[in-house]
């Protein structure tokens, strides 16, 4: 029970980080109705600018950190601006397969940036355990997982506080009530990938970290936790990416420590399957799925 | 105040249009009736931005509107109600009406800085005073979505008026209404919304037209087959045989 628990509290404290890639993918899913697959690396590709200009320029965190975000965002806006804002609202299909196409892209970018495989990845506080009765976490984790927090609560103040916030909830709510009342969505798209780009790279920064390290394949990685993570709590749901996130990474560390790293990344799949055959709206989404499903017999 | 001139509009080989000519003069309010599919959304789809014209012009205070897209319009001083409800379901009753005020003002560094629902911030006046007006000050914490369809219909009008239209196009207010209700709004209309505005109602139920209208044109098959004063509008023999039967 005690190892269960324990798996428990880190999964917690990584699905932390997973509850934030899941943000961005919900976030922008939620205003557009559109997949951005290029999401991970985008991130990726912030990661690797962090790492050169640490590698090459200035052993200094924060400075990585800035850059990791700033080269996040400047790459979400480039996505933006080529695959969403460029292509007509309603073909779906082509946004998904575009920004497809850029994470090729960006993942031959970063190559000729770094061409190693891997590289180490800077963290801020050097790696200790911390005993809390019978359990322990490590400071990296607690880190994550609270500045997570903070993230989520700065996250809710700008979209529940602000004039902009509520430009973002009123596209996301009604994208044609919002066109008519003269909300700009093209403004608002901009905006929401902005948005979503700092927590991307904020988020990206703080998984390497406690990681240590980066490879191309974490663009790869980032896109599949953060999709499955928003599906488990449901598509276009800001609490059910937090949801998500973190049954995802208390799974994932069971998974782990009773069957090794094979079974936690196959119970990820797994634990998505049925999310999707007993609740295909996710954790928080089921009943949009059983309003589309009565409208769908009314009709 | 707003002219029509010769108004076409086509979708594929369906003439939903036919050079349509309306004048409504300010201050007053017009109504707009006609069967269904007889052309009245499309044509307050028109006014409002939402289709450009394919011939004839959109006069707004003697400015060519035709080819101004729905966001410029409403920023130009047009707002509406929708037929068919189209408020933000997961917003408060209050932020639905801020919204909308946000759209209505031009982008700018206040805008995109402020808070949402500070207190003393004219928007937050704007929109208080607009469901006060329609009677759903006190809901205005409640979420949209929990609002009876009347309420929901006020609404509606509460965000259009919140921007302080110098014109107002109601599409449908009573739509889906008992007679009670229907009664209701349209006193709203006539004593607390239409005074000192200039207003298009579009509506089916001939009791609210009556009511709140002082002038009434007639559309059937895209076309405008009368025009005038409503009680004697209604009494016209081609009305009669192509709308109210």
């Amino acid at each position: 029970m005690t190892d269960f628990l324990q798996n428990c509290i880190d999964g917690v404290m990584f699905g932390s980080g997973y509850a934030l890639l899941a943000l961005g993918f919900t976030l922008v899913f939620g205003v557009m109705k559109r997949l951005n697959l290029s999401f991970g690396p985008s991130i990726m590709l912030g990661a690797y600018a962090g790492t050169w200009v640490y590698l090459n320029f200035s052993q200094n965190v924060l400075l990585v950190v800035l850059v990791t975000v700033m080269i996040t965002v400047a790459v979400g806006i480039y996505v933006e601006r080529l695959c969403f804002w460029a292509v007509r609202r309603d073909a779906t299909i082509a946004s998904m397969v575009s920004s497809f196409v850029i994470w090729m892209q960006l993942e031959e970018v970063a190559m000729h940036l770094l061409p190693e495989r891997t590289y180490p990845f800077p963290a801020f506080f050097t790696s200790t355990v911390i005993d809390i009765g019978p359990f322990f976490v490590r400071s990296e984790h607690i880190s994550m997982f609270l500045l997570t927090l903070v993230l989520l609560a700065l996250l809710h103040l700008f979209l529940f506080r602000t004039r902009p916030g509520l430009a973002v909830r009123a596209v996301s709510d009604n994208p044609l009530a919002s066109r008519y009342m003269g909300i700009n969505s093209s403004n608002v798209l901009f905006l929401a990938f902005a948005v979503v780009s700092v927590l991307g790279g904020l988020a990206g920064f703080l998984i390497l970290s406690a990681d240590s390290q980066v490879t191309p394949f974490f663009g790869l990685w980032a896109t599949f936790k953060g999709l499955i993570a928003m599906m488990l709590g449901g598509m276009g749901s800001l609490p059910g990416a937090i949801l998500g996130g973190l049954l995802l990474g208390v799974v994932e560390a069971n998974a782990f420590w009773y069957g090794g790293p094979v079974v936690r990344d196959i119970s990820a799949y797994l634990l998505l399957f049925m999310m999707l055959i007993v609740r295909p709206g996710g954790l928080v989404g089921q009943r949009i799925v059983a309003q589309q499903q009565a409208a769908y017999e009314r009709v | 105040m707003l002219e029509l001139q010769a108004v076409g509009k086509t979708f594929g080989e369906l003439q939903a249009l036919h050079g349509i000519d309306l004048h409504v003069r300010r201050g007053t309010v017009s109504g707009l009736i006609g069967p269904n599919g007889s052309g009245k959304t499309t044509l307050v789809n028109i006014i409002t931005g939402i289709y450009a014209p394919d011939s004839g012009r959109v006069l707004l205070d003697g400015k060519d509107v035709s080819r101004a897209s729905a966001d410029q319009i409403t920023r130009l001083g047009v707002s509406r109600s929708f037929q068919n409800i189209r408020i933000f379901n997961r917003m408060s009753v209050l932020e639905n009406v801020i919204a909308a005020l946000i759209g209505h003002h031009k982008p700018g560094l206040a805008t995109l800085l402020g808070r949402a629902k500070r207190i003393g911030d004219p928007r937050v006046t704007a929109a208080r005073r607009a469901l006060e007006t329609v009677g759903l000050l006190e809901q205005g914490d409640l979420f949209a979505n929990e609002l009876p369809l009347p309420l929901r219909r006020r609404l509606e009008i509460a965000r259009a008026l919140a921007c302080d239209p110098k014109f107002l196009v109601l599409d449908e207010p009573a739509g889906g209404m008992t007679p009670a209700e229907t009664a209701s709004i349209s006193e709203l209309i006539r004593s607390r919304i239409a005074p000192g505005r200039t207003c298009v109602v579009i509506e089916h139920k001939m009791d609210l037209i009556s009511h709140v209208c002082e002038h009434l044109c007639v559309l059937n098959h895209g076309e405008k087959i009368a025009e005038g004063d409503p009680r004697s509008v209604v009494n016209q023999p081609e009305v009669i045989e192509a709308y109210l039967g």
